[in-house]
Protein backbone atom coordinates (compact mmCIF):
# COMPACT_ATOMS: atom_id res chain seq x y z
CA UNK A 1 0.00 0.00 0.00
CA UNK A 2 0.89 3.47 -0.69
CA UNK A 3 -0.35 6.60 0.32
CA UNK A 4 -1.90 8.26 -3.23
CA UNK A 5 -3.27 4.38 -3.68
CA UNK A 6 -5.02 4.17 -0.34
CA UNK A 7 -6.16 7.40 -0.31
CA UNK A 8 -8.04 6.30 -3.75
CA UNK A 9 -9.69 3.95 -2.61
CA UNK A 10 -10.95 4.96 1.00
CA UNK A 11 -14.30 6.68 1.42
CA UNK A 12 -13.87 9.63 3.14
CA UNK A 13 -17.37 10.60 4.02
CA UNK A 14 -17.15 6.95 6.46
CA UNK A 15 -13.82 8.00 8.05
CA UNK A 16 -15.34 11.55 8.53
CA UNK A 17 -18.24 9.86 10.98
CA UNK A 18 -15.10 8.07 12.40
CA UNK A 19 -13.96 11.11 13.58
CA UNK A 20 -17.36 12.55 14.46
CA UNK A 21 -18.17 9.35 16.69
CA UNK A 22 -14.70 9.91 18.04
CA UNK A 23 -15.51 13.03 19.34
CA UNK A 24 -19.14 12.55 20.54
CA UNK A 25 -17.11 9.48 22.56
CA UNK A 26 -14.38 12.03 23.80
CA UNK A 27 -17.50 14.51 25.21
CA UNK A 28 -20.19 12.21 26.40
CA UNK A 29 -20.10 10.09 29.25
CA UNK A 30 -19.92 6.23 28.62
CA UNK A 31 -23.04 5.88 30.37
CA UNK A 32 -24.55 6.78 26.79
CA UNK A 33 -22.39 6.37 24.39
CA UNK A 34 -21.53 2.65 25.61
CA UNK A 35 -25.24 1.78 25.86
CA UNK A 36 -25.67 2.38 22.30
CA UNK A 37 -22.21 0.55 21.40
CA UNK A 38 -23.32 -2.37 23.65
CA UNK A 39 -27.13 -2.79 21.46
CA UNK A 40 -25.32 -2.70 18.63
CA UNK A 41 -22.76 -5.24 19.46
CA UNK A 42 -25.04 -7.68 21.56
CA UNK A 43 -27.45 -7.84 18.43
CA UNK A 44 -24.74 -8.52 15.93
CA UNK A 45 -23.55 -11.98 18.29
CA UNK A 46 -27.56 -12.66 19.22
CA UNK A 47 -28.30 -12.81 15.27
CA UNK A 48 -24.97 -14.07 14.08
CA UNK A 49 -24.90 -17.93 12.20
CA UNK A 50 -23.19 -20.09 15.10
CA UNK A 51 -22.71 -23.00 12.59
CA UNK A 52 -19.31 -24.05 12.91
CA UNK A 53 -18.71 -26.55 10.24
CA UNK A 54 -20.32 -22.94 7.91
CA UNK A 55 -17.83 -20.80 9.99
CA UNK A 56 -14.43 -22.79 9.90
CA UNK A 57 -15.24 -23.01 5.95
CA UNK A 58 -15.73 -19.27 5.23
CA UNK A 59 -12.51 -18.27 7.58
CA UNK A 60 -10.41 -20.66 5.38
CA UNK A 61 -11.78 -19.78 2.07
CA UNK A 62 -10.71 -15.57 3.26
CA UNK A 63 -7.48 -16.66 4.38
CA UNK A 64 -6.68 -18.56 1.02
CA UNK A 65 -8.03 -15.20 -0.62
CA UNK A 66 -5.91 -12.86 1.40
CA UNK A 67 -2.72 -14.75 1.32
CA UNK A 68 -3.04 -14.61 -2.40
CA UNK A 69 -3.93 -10.92 -2.49
CA UNK A 70 -1.27 -10.58 0.24
CA UNK A 71 1.56 -12.23 -2.44
CA UNK A 72 0.13 -10.10 -5.31
CA UNK A 73 0.79 -7.08 -3.69
CA UNK A 74 4.51 -8.07 -2.93
CA UNK A 75 5.30 -9.19 -6.37
CA UNK A 76 3.83 -6.24 -7.75
CA UNK B 1 2.71 13.56 31.07
CA UNK B 2 0.72 11.25 33.44
CA UNK B 3 -1.62 11.06 34.88
CA UNK B 4 -3.54 12.28 31.81
CA UNK B 5 -7.46 12.24 31.44
CA UNK B 6 -8.19 11.41 27.80
CA UNK B 7 -12.00 11.44 28.39
CA UNK B 8 -14.25 11.26 31.28
CA UNK B 9 -13.99 7.38 31.39
CA UNK B 10 -10.71 7.01 30.07
CA UNK B 11 -7.32 7.97 32.45
CA UNK B 12 -3.65 7.55 31.35
CA UNK B 13 -2.16 6.38 34.56
CA UNK B 14 1.40 6.08 32.95
CA UNK B 15 2.70 4.48 29.77
CA UNK B 16 1.71 1.21 30.59
CA UNK B 17 -1.59 1.62 32.58
CA UNK B 18 -5.17 2.93 31.15
CA UNK B 19 -7.59 3.29 33.67
CA UNK B 20 -11.41 3.00 32.15
CA UNK B 21 -14.87 3.14 33.17
CA UNK B 22 -17.50 1.44 30.50
CA UNK B 23 -20.94 1.34 32.15
CA UNK B 24 -22.57 -0.65 29.52
CA UNK B 25 -20.07 -3.95 28.62
CA UNK B 26 -21.25 -6.10 25.40
CA UNK B 27 -21.76 -9.54 25.04
CA UNK B 28 -17.97 -9.42 23.16
CA UNK B 29 -16.77 -7.31 26.01
CA UNK B 30 -17.61 -10.27 28.85
CA UNK B 31 -16.31 -12.56 26.41
CA UNK B 32 -12.63 -10.68 26.19
CA UNK B 33 -12.33 -10.27 30.30
CA UNK B 34 -13.87 -13.35 30.66
CA UNK B 35 -11.51 -15.49 28.22
CA UNK B 36 -8.32 -13.83 28.83
CA UNK B 37 -8.66 -14.39 32.29
CA UNK B 38 -7.91 -18.38 31.52
CA UNK B 39 -5.71 -17.42 29.04
CA UNK B 40 -3.90 -15.03 31.41
CA UNK B 41 -2.95 -18.70 33.88
CA UNK B 42 -0.68 -19.90 31.71
CA UNK B 43 0.43 -17.31 28.79
CA UNK B 44 1.51 -13.81 28.66
CA UNK B 45 -0.49 -12.32 26.08
CA UNK B 46 -1.78 -8.86 24.28
CA UNK B 47 -4.88 -8.32 22.42
CA UNK B 48 -4.55 -6.80 19.30
CA UNK B 49 -6.18 -6.01 16.05
CA UNK B 50 -10.12 -4.63 15.66
CA UNK B 51 -11.12 -5.73 18.98
CA UNK B 52 -8.76 -3.21 20.90
CA UNK B 53 -10.70 -0.46 18.55
CA UNK B 54 -13.79 -1.57 19.34
CA UNK B 55 -12.95 -2.23 23.58
CA UNK B 56 -12.32 1.55 23.21
CA UNK B 57 -15.85 2.81 21.60
CA UNK B 58 -15.57 1.88 17.83
CA UNK B 59 -19.27 1.74 16.46
CA UNK B 60 -19.02 -2.29 14.72
CA UNK B 61 -18.49 -5.50 15.78
CA UNK B 62 -16.37 -8.34 15.20
CA UNK B 63 -16.64 -12.33 15.25
CA UNK B 64 -13.51 -13.12 17.18
CA UNK B 65 -10.77 -11.40 19.14
CA UNK B 66 -7.14 -11.81 18.04
CA UNK B 67 -4.91 -12.93 20.98
CA UNK B 68 -0.76 -13.04 20.62
CA UNK B 69 0.45 -15.46 23.60
CA UNK B 70 3.63 -16.32 24.68
CA UNK B 71 3.71 -19.20 27.51
CA UNK B 72 4.77 -18.62 31.11
CA UNK B 73 6.50 -21.99 30.86
CA UNK B 74 6.69 -25.05 28.58
CA UNK B 75 4.32 -24.74 25.57
CA UNK B 76 3.40 -28.12 26.00
CA UNK B 77 2.39 -27.76 29.80
CA UNK B 78 0.61 -24.52 29.06
CA UNK B 79 -1.57 -25.89 26.14
CA UNK B 80 -2.45 -28.55 28.44
CA UNK B 81 -3.38 -26.73 31.36
CA UNK B 82 -4.90 -24.17 29.00
CA UNK B 83 -7.27 -27.01 27.75
CA UNK B 84 -7.82 -28.37 31.44
CA UNK B 85 -8.42 -24.68 32.54
CA UNK B 86 -11.27 -23.62 29.67
CA UNK B 87 -13.35 -26.68 30.29
CA UNK B 88 -13.89 -25.61 33.96
CA UNK B 89 -15.02 -22.31 32.66
CA UNK B 90 -17.35 -23.64 30.09
CA UNK B 91 -15.65 -22.49 27.17
CA UNK B 92 -14.08 -25.29 24.14
CA UNK B 93 -11.57 -24.57 21.38
CA UNK B 94 -14.09 -24.44 17.91
CA UNK B 95 -11.06 -25.92 15.83
CA UNK B 96 -8.54 -27.89 18.18
CA UNK B 97 -10.56 -30.15 19.68
CA UNK B 98 -8.26 -31.13 22.93
CA UNK B 99 -4.86 -30.23 23.82
CA UNK B 100 -3.04 -33.10 22.45
CA UNK B 101 -4.53 -32.94 18.89
CA UNK B 102 -3.82 -29.01 19.24
CA UNK B 103 0.40 -30.11 20.06
CA UNK B 104 0.19 -32.01 17.50
CA UNK B 105 -1.60 -31.28 14.33
CA UNK B 106 -2.68 -27.75 15.16
CA UNK B 107 0.62 -25.97 16.48
CA UNK B 108 2.77 -27.30 14.38
CA UNK B 109 0.71 -26.39 10.92
CA UNK B 110 0.22 -22.86 12.36
CA UNK B 111 -3.49 -23.40 12.96
CA UNK B 112 -4.50 -20.86 15.67
CA UNK B 113 -6.70 -22.32 18.43
CA UNK B 114 -10.19 -20.74 18.56
CA UNK B 115 -12.30 -20.53 21.73
CA UNK B 116 -15.13 -19.63 22.16
CA UNK B 117 -17.49 -20.09 24.86
CA UNK B 118 -19.44 -23.59 25.29
CA UNK B 119 -22.69 -23.73 22.48
CA UNK B 120 -21.25 -20.67 20.86
CA UNK B 121 -18.54 -20.27 17.64
CA UNK B 122 -19.16 -16.41 18.01
CA UNK B 123 -17.49 -14.60 19.70
CA UNK B 124 -14.45 -16.67 19.10
CA UNK B 125 -10.54 -15.70 20.64
CA UNK B 126 -8.23 -16.26 18.04
CA UNK B 127 -5.09 -17.83 20.16
CA UNK B 128 -1.78 -16.24 17.70
CA UNK B 129 1.61 -17.94 19.54
CA UNK B 130 4.58 -15.40 19.57
CA UNK B 131 6.97 -15.52 16.77
CA UNK B 132 8.09 -12.71 15.16
CA UNK B 133 9.97 -9.54 16.70
CA UNK B 134 7.14 -7.75 16.34
CA UNK B 135 4.69 -10.16 18.20
CA UNK B 136 7.08 -10.77 20.91
CA UNK B 137 7.12 -6.33 21.01
CA UNK B 138 3.28 -6.24 21.28
CA UNK B 139 3.36 -8.69 24.60
CA UNK B 140 6.64 -6.58 25.81
CA UNK B 141 4.97 -3.41 25.55
CA UNK B 142 1.58 -4.24 25.87
CA UNK B 143 -1.04 -1.77 28.45
CA UNK B 144 -2.87 -2.63 31.41
CA UNK B 145 -6.35 -1.71 31.17
CA UNK B 146 -7.89 -1.78 34.29
CA UNK B 147 -11.81 -1.91 33.27
CA UNK B 148 -14.21 -0.69 36.20
CA UNK B 149 -11.67 -1.16 39.13
CA UNK B 150 -11.73 -4.73 39.31
CA UNK B 151 -11.25 -6.45 35.40
CA UNK B 152 -8.02 -6.39 33.13
CA UNK B 153 -7.19 -6.72 29.68
CA UNK B 154 -4.06 -6.49 28.10
CA UNK B 155 -3.28 -5.12 24.25
CA UNK B 156 -0.24 -4.11 22.29
CA UNK B 157 0.99 -1.02 22.37
CA UNK B 158 -1.43 1.68 20.54
CA UNK B 159 1.27 2.75 18.12
CA UNK B 160 2.07 -1.59 17.11
CA UNK B 161 -2.01 -1.78 16.81
CA UNK B 162 -2.14 1.57 14.43
CA UNK B 163 0.67 0.58 11.91
CA UNK B 164 -0.85 -2.63 11.82
CA UNK B 165 -4.03 -1.91 10.49
CA UNK B 166 -2.32 0.25 8.12
CA UNK B 167 -0.70 -2.84 6.51
CA UNK B 168 -3.98 -4.91 6.56
CA UNK B 169 -5.31 -1.12 4.79
CA UNK B 170 -9.08 -2.05 4.21
CA UNK B 171 -11.30 0.70 4.87
CA UNK B 172 -12.15 -1.24 8.22
CA UNK B 173 -8.79 -1.00 9.03
CA UNK B 174 -7.81 2.21 8.43
CA UNK B 175 -10.78 3.08 10.19
CA UNK B 176 -9.59 1.54 13.04
CA UNK B 177 -6.82 3.35 13.14
CA UNK B 178 -8.49 6.70 12.60
CA UNK B 179 -10.59 6.20 15.69
CA UNK B 180 -7.73 4.97 18.16
CA UNK B 181 -5.56 7.48 17.51
CA UNK B 182 -7.91 9.95 17.68
CA UNK B 183 -9.14 8.76 20.61
CA UNK B 184 -5.43 8.59 22.43
CA UNK B 185 -3.43 11.42 20.41
CA UNK B 186 -2.58 12.81 23.71
CA UNK B 187 -0.60 9.97 24.26
CA UNK B 188 0.31 8.09 21.07
CA UNK B 189 3.70 8.75 19.29
CA UNK B 190 3.19 9.49 15.97
CA UNK B 191 6.86 8.70 15.15
CA UNK B 192 6.60 5.44 16.77
CA UNK B 193 3.53 4.88 14.08
CA UNK B 194 5.95 5.98 11.28
CA UNK B 195 8.88 3.28 12.79
CA UNK B 196 6.49 0.46 12.98
CA UNK B 197 4.78 1.01 9.46
CA UNK B 198 8.21 1.38 8.07
CA UNK B 199 9.44 -2.06 9.58
CA UNK B 200 6.34 -3.52 7.99
CA UNK B 201 7.33 -2.64 4.61
CA UNK B 202 4.60 0.24 3.83
CA UNK B 203 5.79 3.44 2.48
CA UNK B 204 2.75 5.18 3.84
CA UNK B 205 3.02 8.70 5.19
CA UNK B 206 0.50 8.32 8.44
CA UNK B 207 -0.09 11.96 8.48
CA UNK B 208 -2.24 11.99 5.64
CA UNK B 209 -4.69 9.61 7.36
CA UNK B 210 -4.22 10.69 11.01
CA UNK B 211 -6.31 13.73 11.57
CA UNK B 212 -8.80 14.08 13.85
Amino acid sequence: MNSSNAKNKLDKQRLDFVRFWVEYIRKMSSDIWSKQQKELIDAMIKSANQNLKEYLRVKMIAKKIAKKLRDEKRAH
Amino acid sequence: MFPIRITSDIIGLNSKHIDYSKKHLSILDEFAIDIASVINKFFSYAIVGGYVSILFGRSRGTEDIDFIIRPRNALENAIIYLFEEIEKYNFWSINCSNAVYALRECIPSKIRIRLARKNMVIPNAELKIAESKLDYESIEKRLKITINKNRQLYIGPLELNIAYKFYLGSQKDIEDAVHLFCLFKEIINKNAIQNYVSQLGLKVNINEFLKC
